[in-house]
């Protein structure tokens, strides 16, 4: 009977030994792995960052690394003095009203589409996801010969009713041009919107049919609320993305020779350009910085806004 | 009511194909255009007598092969790490859940909602100051830090697989190295193609980062096309269009390449991240 207890009580001892060793090596095994995650983070993002926030209050300008004056907040000021920086962050929310809406409800009507699975759905689900796989500066130079002006495919479309060709990337129409270039990848949240509509469970569409729900309201009163979540993110994703809209101008309205420091004409300049010109070009990095972290607090107040209002309009499972 | 239904996929049928074909349009006009004679206006019909010479030119008249060697060391340095050293800090984050691991999981997320032009300036600054700009090594140690998306996809789909799977092999005295390279990345395979996927579409066409950290000469192809300006020795006044549309397809056909040999997986990957989160 001791003999038992004993062998019983060791067996524990051995048990609790093995978890023990068991928690131990997780813990090792856990700061083995993330020692480089952490080390690399300091170097080349917490570093960087907090660097960033200091120049941004500095006037530093690329040389002056040795004798850097602290101006205090007054880059910021600027920021809403400047003549350019504000009418280009109005600029860019004037290209997004369009391009956020018009996206995402392409993208959802797409998917709408392509969630059941009918006979030829796999080519449809790549051609319309294909567009967003090719790298932005090839969709530049294509759309640049789509729009040229001498029998481009958007004067040819134009001739064809009987109208003028015009300068689709003059000051007139370049803004236009860049909202379509910008749909044509409208297709590319469609993996995302199926993979969620797949996993709404089938008995809540067995349960329309038998109350006799017709598709359309299947879609908006089931499909819809369901994906609420998989909308609010990307909608937020898009909003932010927007606002840091920097590239397409660039690359579809800038001379070609000129890099990335090239300067849209004004209807496509946009506000992280201006960043750009200044921070690049003037070298005014602690002006940039500046800048950079304003449009970052718009963001982050943005997001605020939308974690906020999140439970009136996005359906969540209360678990 | 057969009937009905048939109706209704051919209307499904032909709307779909009519958004695919205007999806399909700048791809096909930038493809005939490639091919049409250099002292001709822009065509919108496959061209009667084909000029392949157009992509001869597209990679003779630019150092185009220099430009994809340095392409080809960027995106190698990017996804070996990704597809690695992202896989262990995707396990540790799911699998090791120690003190502190809470901690580093909220920084993780926090990077996610940092603008990649507030980090991408102040790198810059950074790296001038490090003594590394001009060099690959700027690759190489972002690479170590991780991508906070690609660590969160792996995370999510790790978390699925069950548990009972580790403790058995670390009982038979199986180190966690041996864990992770030997069970979950076989069992993660669609998960690291999305990964995969993701990281090359991103690097192969990143512009910014090179654009900002290299010079001229370490250019990849997608900041050297677009500042390349193709011109002809002895003929500057030719239309160069055609030869950028061949070298805008040459270099978004890797691109297409990896979406199709990944695309199965694609669809697969997510809808299984997603069932859990």
């Amino acid at each position: 009977m001791k003999d038992l207890e004993i062998a019983n009580q060791k067996s524990k001892i051995k048990k609790v030994k093995i978890k023990n060793s068991f928690e131990r090596s997780k813990v090792r095994a856990f700061y083995a792995i993330m020692t480089p995650f952490i080390i690399f983070l300091l170097l080349t993002k917490a570093y960087p960052l907090v660097w960033g926030i200091y120049i941004s209050m500095t006037n530093y300008t690329g040389f002056n690394l040795d004798n850097l004056t602290f101006v205090g907040l007054s880059n910021y000021k600027r920021v809403f003095i400047d003549s350019e920086a504000i009418p280009s962050i109005i600029r860019v929310i004037g290209i997004g009203v369009i391009t956020v809406p018009a996206k995402l409800i392409l993208c959802l009507f797409f998917s709408l589409m392509l969630a059941n699975v009918l006979r030829g759905v796999g080519i449809f689900r790549t051609l319309f996801y294909l567009p967003s796989v090719i790298p932005p500066v090839a969709i530049a130079l294509m759309w640049k010969v789509i729009y040229s002006f001498n029998g481009g495919l958007f004067n040819r479309i134009r001739e064809m009713f009987g109208l003028e060709p015009v300068n689709w990337l003059g000051y007139d129409y370049v803004k236009t041009a860049l909202i379509i270039m910008m749909l044509w990848t409208a297709g590319g949240g469609v993996l995302n919107n199926i993979a969620a509509i797949k996993c709404i469970p089938d008995d809540l569409y067995e349960a329309a049919d038998i109350e006799g729900a017709g598709a359309l309201a299947k879609t908006f009163k089931i499909t819809l609320p369901m994906i609420s979540n998989m909308i609010y993110m990307e909608l937020l994703t898009a909003v932010i993305y927007t606002l840091q809209l920097f590239a397409q101008p660039v690359l579809l309205a800038g001379a070609s020779g000129e890099g990335l420091t090239a300067v849209p004409i004004r209807p496509v300049y946009t506000y992280l350009v201006h960043v750009y010109q200044q921070i690049f070009v003037n070298m005014r990095f602690g002006y940039g910085m500046a800048m950079v972290w304003v449009v970052f607090l718009i963001i982050m107040l943005i997001t605020f806004i939308f974690e906020k209002t999140k439970k009136y309009w996005v359906y969540t499972e209360v678990n | 009511m057969k009937k009905k239904k048939r109706r209704i996929y051919i209307i499904w049928f032909a709307l779909c194909a009519l958004i695919s074909i205007i999806f399909a349009v700048p791809l096909y006009y930038t493809l005939v255009n490639s091919l049409r004679s250099l002292y001709s206006l822009p065509v919108s019909v496959f061209p009667r007598e084909p000029q392949w010479i157009n992509y001869k030119y597209a990679v003779t008249l630019i150092p185009f092969m220099r430009y994809l060697w340095n392409s080809i060391i960027v995106v190698s340095i990017s996804v070996g790490f990704g597809i690695t050293v992202d896989f262990f800090y995707g396990f540790a984050f799911a699998r090791l859940k120690v003190k502190g691991s809470a901690i580093l999981f909220m920084i993780l997320l926090a990077q996610m909602m940092i603008p990649g032009f507030a980090l991408q300036i102040p790198q810059y600054i950074a790296f001038v100051n490090f003594g590394i700009k001009d060099t690959y090594w700027i690759w190489v140690l972002t690479g170590l830090a991780g991508s906070p998306f690609i660590i969160f996809l792996y995370k999510q789909y790790i978390e699925s697989i069950p548990k009972e799977l580790e403790d058995a092999a670390f009982i038979d005295g199986c180190g966690y190295f041996r864990i992770i390279v030997e069970i979950f990345m076989p069992m993660c395979k669609s998960i690291l193609a999305v990964g995969f996927f993701r990281i090359f579409i991103t690097e192969w066409g990143n512009y910014m980062t090179p654009y900002m950290f290299l010079t001229q000469k370490k250019y990849p192809l997608a900041i050297a096309l677009f500042n390349a300006s193709y011109t002809f020795p002895g003929d500057p006044s030719a239309n160069m269009e055609p030869i950028k549309c061949a070298a805008a397809l040459l270099f978004a056909i890797p691109s297409i390449i990896v979406f199709f040999l990944c695309q199965k997986q694609l669809v697969s990957g997510i809808t299984a991240g997603s069932v859990k989160g």
